[in-house]
């Protein structure tokens, strides 16, 4: 333990100071965390657990969830992949506690006994179906006919067969929103969320967003995993952080 | 509805903890309301961050309190946790491994607040497994692919031309022509052309800073001129992220040493051509890795360049765990994302060495560092020892040919003859081991200043001599 750090400990054990404190001393000298002059964590725009993902997702639920307390209403998010529509679906669901029963529907799901069992079995005041393009058609007309609050992802419009069901449905296009306004949102929640210690963070810049919108469109997985890299390239040095070349 | 904040506080806050070691601390809890605690548990744990799908393991929960909270109240309760054997703290490119301390308090009716302290584990005495090679698709799979290939284009050749028994024989003979060319393109004909290998690298079990020796040995049926013959070690990190048909594998090499064992070498017929490896894995705490979704793999591979044809290659993989030896363990390790730069390509001599790091020892101040400590021979062992198997950029005057000796020089490769050189600021003799197929453009460079990469191998007491092999 070097001078500076004894020192500190020696002033932890006697004035026992803040949680704050104790963070900052992971920020000091040579921390084994690459990313700690930043205050960060860890690299921000890495894979997260379903759990985390909603957590820091931008999106108001409240208008969604307020459609879903009438009965027979289905919500659809439609867009293709890594637009942010299995976050919106977690984010309803971490909002809806435990009453909401969730499933991800896997290639071949329409062709996988597996798959026609679990989602028969599904069971809950409201349903979260990712990819629900992929349920069998003779399935999806009798689960749409249980009448059941649906939450749908899909890359497919399924308007139609959910109307006919007697569902009164609303269709969000999830894609046409992700502009740089949004991006940055999610790219600072994303910094926030991986703080090391009470402090600042670095933050992405508007026109940061706009390069990065201009480049990718609106694909947030591109953007999120070109992020990684640039972040990651920058690992244990010092300097602001840069989020584009 | 009544909140409360948790907050944990560590004993000594910037240890690093070996594998198994307790953690000891106390977690803080301050409600803003009566509330009822089921639960307050601690526990340590460790998760993937990166790329990847992230894997995680807890360790037991240990309880600290159950009761209720009174408003405005802080209370502190002291905790102590083991932390996780395995995997350790690993920060890598595209996979690092977080161990942490984790915090939790099961409050009805809201959602429980949770607070985690990161917290660095080093290894213990734990022995992690050998390394597996990632398992290919198993030959009964492929037999079944081949079958249901073969009746998907039989029923579709059927609904086209009938039952025709041509083509009910005609698409399973043909398809099994086209695996047998794949075959005879992809494995048979390289094969041939190599000839009787034999390729053996020993340890397969090694730990970062230890020696690689091994050799790889090919008796040609024919007379040929390969384009190359080369030795890669290779550190790949794999992770796989997304599910489905959203599923993607990330790579992504962490470290590459290519040396060179020979450049379009003539090799006759009938005669067993044997090449010594020789190399050091750099330090760099970058063990192999076998979690869900997150690997980290070493592998060496010998690559033969055919002309007209499809390289022949072969692997090994190689399980680098941590070191036993207190000694080896005691010295620093590099982190895993700085590896690529201990592994400079030795291929091209000739090429202008880029810039080092800033932070890089240079072979100036290696040589600085052993001239003064020259009078202490174990000062000077420890030293070479620290930067041994460490690509270097270096500029030396070349001397003479040694004609003789090195018989008694275990660094030396049967395929190598030393070369005297001196380093000229601060001034330091040195022998170069220099690859045979080189050696005559080094004696026609006696006498000047030549520039290119080594990497130190050892120091010679007897002859106050710095051995550095140049790889060619």
């Amino acid at each position: 333990m070097t001078e500076r750090f004894r020192h500190a400990h020696l002033v932890i054990s006697r004035r026992s100071p803040s949680p704050a404190y104790h963070h900052t001393l992971l920020m000091l000298e040579d921390s084994w965390l690459p990313f700690s002059q930043w205050n960060l964590r860890y690299n921000p725009f890495g894979e997260l657990t379903a759990a985390e993902r909603a957590q820091v997702a931008i999106f108001d639920s409240a208008p969604i969830l307020d459609r879903l307390q009438d009965g027979g209403a289905a919500v659809q998010f439609i867009g293709d992949c890594g637009r942010g529509k299995t976050t919106r679906l977690l984010a309803i669901q971490q909002r809806l506690d435990s009453s909401a029963a969730f499933i991800y529907l896997p290639a071949f799901a329409a062709v996988t006994p597996q798959c026609w069992l679990r989602l028969w079995q599904l069971r809950g005041d409201l349903l979260i179906i990712d990819e629900a393009q992929r349920i069998a058609a003779p399935l999806r007309w009798r689960l749409f006919r249980r009448g059941v609050p649906l939450v749908l992802g899909t890359h497919r419009d399924l308007s139609r067969p959910l109307q006919r069901a007697g569902y009164r449905v609303t269709t969000v296009w999830v894609g046409p929103g992700n502009d740089a306004a949004h991006l940055r949102q999610v790219a600072n929640a994303r910094l926030a969320a991986a703080r090391l210690a009470a402090g600042d963070v670095p933050q992405m810049s508007l026109a940061e967003a706009q390069q990065l919108v201009s480049r990718f469109g609106d694909d947030l997985r591109a953007i999120e995993s070109f992020l990684y890299h640039q972040v990651q390239h920058q690992a244990g040095r010092n300097g602001q952080m840069r989020f584009i070349d | 509805m009544g909140k409360c904040v948790l907050s944990i506080e560590l004993e000594d806050p910037a240890a690093a903890y070996r594998a198994g070691q307790k953690v000891r601390g106390q977690v803080q809890v301050d409600a803003d309301a009566d509330v009822r605690c089921r639960s307050l548990t601690v526990y340590a744990g460790w998760r993937t961050r990166g790329m990847g799908n992230v894997a995680s393991e807890q360790g037991p929960k240990v309880t600290l309190f159950s009761g209720e909270l009174t408003a405005g109240a802080s209370q502190r309760f002291s905790f102590e946790v083991e932390t996780l054997l395995w995997p350790v703290t690993y920060n890598g490119f595209q996979l690092s491994v977080e161990h942490f301390v984790e915090a939790t308090a099961d409050i009805p009716w809201t959602v429980d607040p949770k607070v985690s302290l990161p917290i660095h584990v080093t290894p213990g005495d734990y022995r992690p497994p050998d390394a597996e090679p990632p398992r290919s698709p198993a030959a009964l799979l492929q037999l079944i692919l081949f079958l249901f290939l073969s009746l998907f284009l039989t029923f579709i050749a059927l609904s086209f031309f009938g039952p025709n028994p041509i083509v009910m024989i005609g698409i399973p003979v043909l398809l099994l022509c086209g695996a047998g060319l794949l075959m005879l393109i992809f494995k048979w004909l390289p094969k041939l052309y190599v000839g009787q290998v034999h390729f053996d690298l020993e340890p397969r079990r090694l730990s970062p800073g230890e020696l690689l020796r091994g050799s790889f040995s090919l008796r040609p049926t024919s007379a040929i001129e390969p384009q190359f013959i080369r030795f890669r070690l290779i550190a790949t990190e794999v992770c796989v992220s997304g599910t489905g048909t959203n599923q993607k594998t990330h790579r992504h090499v962490l470290f590459d040493r290519l040396l060179v064992l020979a450049e379009q070498p003539q090799l006759p017929a009938n005669e067993t051509k044997r090449y010594e490896i020789l190399t050091r894995l750099p330090r760099v705490a970058a063990y192999s890795l076998k979690l869900t979704h997150n690997e980290l793999h070493w592998v060496a591979q010998i690559h033969i360049g055919i002309p007209g044809l499809v390289d022949w290659k072969d692997e090994i993989y190689l399980s680098v765990v941590p070191s036993l030896d207190p000694a080896m363990a005691a010295r620093t390790l590099a982190p895993g994302h700085q590896a690529a730069q201990f592994a400079l390509d030795l291929a091209d001599l000739d090429v202008a060495d880029s810039a080092p790091p800033e932070d890089a020892i240079t072979f100036a101040e290696t040589v600085g560092h052993i001239v003064n400590a020259r009078a202490n021979p174990e000062q000077v062992d420890l030293l070479v020892d620290a930067v041994a198997g460490l690509p270097l950029p270096l500029q030396v005057r070349i001397g003479r040919r040694l004609l003789r000796g090195g018989d008694e020089d275990v660094q030396l490769a049967p395929d190598e003859q030393v070369v005297w050189a001196e380093h000229e600021e601060p001034l330091l003799p040195l022998s170069l081991y220099i690859p045979k197929h080189r050696v005559e453009d080094f004696e026609r460079a006696s006498g000047t200043i030549w520039e290119g990469r080594g990497e130190i191998v050892g120091w010679d007491r007897r002859g106050g001599r710095l051995q550095v092999r140049i790889e060619g």
